[in-house]
């Protein structure tokens, strides 16, 4: 067997954070209201990175935190929650003029990553939203935004977008292994996308299983080790998110952020206790456990329901069956003599 | 089960609107529990899918956001956002869309995306998410109103009903047939005319005057020349709301006055238990 040099994947958030991401550039969320990756946004904050231009398809608080750290400048977006009208951030952000946001629909955004995931030089979208302000109105992407072909077939007007490639993704799945093979089910969105549009990627984990777990399951695999920069096992990495299997959305701390989330002194408290405050992931659930007791914590994990195991075994286990090779009707112990009769023997 | 609330009778309204059978696009909120609803009352057959790929849900109680797979009790198509987008509604295979409005005009027209101007706005609201296409592209799309209201224009255009009436929104390129068949708000259900595809009310509920009605609409709103009170919702209705999501049944400001209370006993029982 040839030994090669495996370049070792798995570290820490923070040393990930630090590698990977830098001011300026442009990053993306890899999770749709699902498994949001509060693990690797947070540590982005600790660590004061500034000027990125941030892609998340659909967000929760993602923008609002981000905002909050004074680390993005620029966000593309279609959707960023906002509870019982209250207002947030991204609304101050905006009313300042500190943030940029350029509107895309849940769809377009994506199409966009699939063009540039696949190489190509444009992605085909559904026309008619040329009517609305989304197409009209553009904030800092102007020309770049959308664009027009004529169908070579049909002589049709074509609406494209062009292909997205940050320089960055980041997400957070249920299991990985330690080459990066990423497994995350129940729902996925744009997760393969994104991550296979970005040039770096950084996959974070509720846990690092053994890659014999992963062989035996590839159906899970959403972006496959070889894409994949930066392992990171974080458990609870998503909270208060829902990870499936795992653990359900938090809905008492989402509150306490949402009410937090309405003037920039409450925010501060609460980025000064929940991000700044702490080191790391384990850090902050430590402190969580400190805040509102472990049954707080207890009361989110999810339940056991097991999905149904399928056969993914084949009738042989290799070329040789008891030593015999049928499709040559020979016994290993004699196949160097037949070998040898072939004619083919190098002299 | 002898009272109920206008959101139980709005809730019960939009469910109305699925036929079994159907292959439906839930939107986030209200809507999306009354699609569950409908699946758990007349229409056990309907195909409830979200954008972010779980299709054919089974739900257990209503869902966070339209990425949640914690709510359901399995589903049998995983897909991603980009399949459901093309291959089911490019392809013409859904057949009722839902969303909720923060404005909407006179065509159905909707804007959720900024109040005041998009560049030095009043207030952010959401954002489109996957409404526009899903507007756009399903056979019929049912617009809900619970906090937003109407107006004669647009602060914004996320997402096209029917443009400017008539024959616009198919002069447009989208398919034949297609757009808004109704809107439903705390008061009753509006539809649309069939040449003009100006909206009319159709319905109101138990309790609310035609002034009610008229109050929130700026504009001098037709009505149809056979008014209806809506059925009052039947009791399997009431029940299954209920049991798979009480917090729908209550005003919202009700709603958050009770959360937060609830949030605040759970921190001191905290505190006291340390």
């Amino acid at each position: 067997m040839v030994e090669c040099e495996v370049y070792d994947k798995v570290m820490s958030m923070r040393e990930a954070v630090k590698k990977f991401i830098r001011d300026g550039l442009e990053v993306a969320s890899g999770n749709f209201l699902h498994g949001v990756p509060y693990a690797v946004i947070h540590e982005v904050i600790r660590q004061r990175r500034r000027n990125l231009t941030f892609w998340v398809q659909s967000a929760i608080d993602e923008v609002d935190l981000l905002l909050a750290g004074g680390c993005v400048s620029r966000v593309v977006t279609s959707y960023s929650h906002k509870a019982y009208g209250m207002q947030t951030e991204l609304d101050r952000a905006l009313m300042e003029g500190r943030v940029e946001v350029e509107d895309y629909t849940n769809f377009t955004f994506l199409a966009r990553f699939k063009a540039g995931a696949m190489g190509y030089p444009f992605m085909p979208v559904l026309s008619g939203i040329k009517v609305t302000d989304i197409y009209k109105v553009r904030t800092f992407m102007k020309k770049d935004k959308f664009g027009e072909v004529e169908c070579p077939f049909t002589g049709r007007r074509v609406l494209v977008v062009p292909p997205a490639k940050p320089d960055v993704a980041f997400v957070h799945v249920q299991r990985v292994d330690k080459y990066g093979n990423a497994q995350l089910w129940g729902s996925a969105a744009g997760a393969k996308w994104i991550c296979f549009a970005a040039e770096k990627v950084i996959v974070s984990a509720e846990e690092i299983v053994d890659v014999e777990t992963v062989r035996r399951s590839p159906n899970y695999t959403v972006i496959p080790g070889f894409k994949v920069d930066a392992v990171v096992e974080e458990p609870w990495g998503a909270h208060p998110n829902t990870v499936l299997g795992y653990y359900g959305e938090d809905d008492m701390f989402r509150s306490i952020f949402y009410v937090s989330n309405t003037n920039p002194e409450s925010l501060r408290a609460f980025m000064d206790e929940w991000v700044y405050g702490v080191e790391d992931r384990g850090e902050y659930i430590e402190h969580y456990v400190e805040r509102f007791g472990f049954e707080a914590l207890q009361k989110l994990r999810a339940k056991t329901r097991m999905s149904e195991s399928v056969n993914f075994g084949a009738p042989w286990e290799g070329s040789w069956q008891n030593g015999y090779n049928e499709y040559l009707d020979v016994n290993w112990d004699e196949f160097e003599s037949v070998l040898k009769e072939s004619g083919g023997v190098v002299r | 089960m002898s009272i109920y609330t206008y959101h139980e009778m709005m809730i019960t309204c939009v469910a109305r609107e699925i036929k079994d059978g159907e292959v439906v696009v839930m939107g986030q909120g209200l809507p999306m529990i009354a699609c569950l609803i409908a699946k758990l009352t007349h229409a056990p057959n309907c195909v409830l899918l979200t954008e972010a790929g779980m299709v054919d849900i089974v739900p257990i109680k209503g869902l966070y956001t339209v990425g949640d797979p914690t709510a359901v009790e399995g589903f049998s198509f995983f897909c991603d956002l980009f399949d459901v987008n093309t291959i089911l509604l490019n392809r013409g295979l859904v057949d009722v869309a839902f969303l909720g409005a923060a404005q909407v005009d006179k065509y159905g027209n909707v804007n959720s995306t900024v109040i005041g101007d998009y560049f030095n706005p009043r207030m952010r609201i959401t954002g489109c998410g996957g409404a526009p296409e899903f507007a756009g592209y399903a056979k019929r799309t049912v617009i809900t109103v619970v906090g937003g209201r109407f107006v004669e224009k647009l602060d914004y255009f996320s997402t096209p009903g029917y443009l400017d009436g008539g024959e616009s929104r198919y002069e447009a390129g989208f398919p034949p047939g297609s757009g808004p068949s109704a809107v439903i708000t705390l008061k009753g259900v509006f539809r649309f005319d069939e040449e003009s595809k100006e909206m009319y009310l159709d319905c109101v509920y138990p309790g609310v005057s035609l002034d009610d009605v008229r109050r929130e609409i700026p504009w001098d709103l037709k009505v149809s020349e056979n008014l209806r009170v809506a059925d009052p919702p039947p009791k399997e209705y009431l029940e299954a709301i209920r049991r798979l999501a009480p917090e729908y049944c209550l005003p919202s400001k009700s709603r958050l006055e009770r959360r937060s209370r609830s949030i605040m006993k759970q921190l001191l029982k905290r505190v006291k238990e340390r």
